[in-house]
């Protein structure tokens, strides 16, 4: 076992396949979301497990792809960082960047980032007693835990937001952050 | 106490704790002789670089930090990573290229040490993991240093009297071997 480990540490970061089996996910996902079921009695808490289970996920990836993407360069500024999760997470995660970054009108420390159908709810149709669930949660989490390591605090949700002419809402995924990244990033001299 | 290149390396979560130790010193002597007083000494000034680090994070994009701190002679060089984690090293300024490359090797094994899903960031880096680590750690580094013959000896006897290493057959060989050599 312990020669095994040994080649476990000299193999390369490999790059892997960048494509996965969809239905190998969907039904892995569909277990993860029922079996959360199962623990919680509400709403609230079942995107709550759903966002900490990507939460360890993108602590991971943020180490993973700043080391292979953006050979070894950390992010400081704000905007810098929500670039990042724009445009390199998201192909990472789903072969395309995001549709829209945008900052909201009425708070300073609010962002935005939207798209239109994200795999993760393809499958998934919600029921009309659970309201306004979405298991794209589950990507939130993994946002807030990018978002996290890299030292910016924040508190991520996902939401439908209705669109007029289209029959399926897109999916926004709301960031809150909090005073002292907004404070930081003021300080820090701008390039 | 025989003089050598001084090098403590040592890897720091995000409470200022650290997660891994570990020194480096090249001696040939005795691992008994080891002088404990300066292996505080060393750590102490570790953990007072952080504050250091902590300033300078912030005002670079770059992960490695080439001087944060300096005590004496010895200085201490820094490799903060994308989640913060920082990587610190005590040494004697010699071979900045050859730290810059040391740090990207540990960068890389501590990146598989962590993709592993039960390895929650923030722990102490335990054996096996962590046998491993220092084991590539001191291969990368021997490459570099005057003394390659030490530092296998010292890992494997180190790690035997650490008690971490079960008997597995091939740590019991390398200890044969090592004490052939003696």
């Amino acid at each position: 076992m312990f020669s095994g480990r040994l080649n476990l540490i000299d193999r390369p970061v490999a790059k892997g396949k960048s494509e996965i089996s969809l239905s190998a996910f969907s039904f892995l996902f569909s277990e993860m979301v029922q079996y959360s079921q199962t623990q919680v009695s509400n709403i609230g808490e079942l995107e709550r497990r759903l966002e900490d289970a990507g939460y360890s996920i993108g602590l991971r990836l943020l180490e993973m792809l700043c080391f292979r993407e953006r050979n070894s360069k950390r992010e400081i500024k704000l905007l810098d960082a929500l670039k990042f999760v724009h445009s390199t997470v998201w192909k990472y995660l789903f072969g395309r960047q995001a549709r829209d970054l945008e900052q909201s009108n009425t708070a300073d420390d609010e962002y935005m980032i939207s798209d239109n159908d994200l795999f993760v709810n393809k499958f998934i149709s919600v029921p009309r007693d659970m309201g306004q669930l979405n298991c794209a949660a589950f990507v939130a989490g993994i946002v807030r835990g990018v978002l996290d390591g890299a030292g910016f605090p924040a508190r991520v949700t996902a939401h439908f937001v209705p669109i007029a002419g289209q029959p399926r809402p897109k999916t926004t995924i709301l960031m809150k952050f909090d005073a002292s990244v907004l404070q930081r990033d003021l300080r820090l001299p701008s390039s | 106490m025989a003089t050598g290149t001084v090098l403590t390396f040592v890897i720091v979560g995000h409470d200022d704790h650290p997660i891994f130790e570990a020194d480096l010193t090249s001696r040939a002597s005795d691992i008994v002789n080891r002088d404990d007083r300066a292996q505080y000494l060393h750590q102490f000034v570790l953990h007072a670089a952080l504050d250091a680090v902590d300033e300078q994070v912030w005002t670079t994009t770059s992960m490695f930090l080439a001087q944060v701190d300096n005590f004496n002679q010895l200085r201490v060089s820094a490799y903060v990573t994308a989640a913060h984690i920082k990587f610190l090293l005590l040494h004697d300024g010699k071979n900045e290229d050859a730290i810059k490359a040391f740090f990207k090797d540990v960068y890389e094994v501590y990146l598989k040490v962590m993709m592993n899903p039960f390895f929650t960031p923030n722990t102490q880096i335990t054996s096996p993991s962590r046998i491993c680590l220092h084991a590539k750690i001191n291969q990368e580094h021997a490459k570099s240093s005057v003394y390659p013959g030490a530092w296998e000896q010292d890992l494997f006897v180190k790690a035997s009297m650490d008690g971490s290493l079960p008997g597995s057959p091939s740590v019991t060989k390398n200890m044969r071997m090592a004490k052939q050599q003696q």
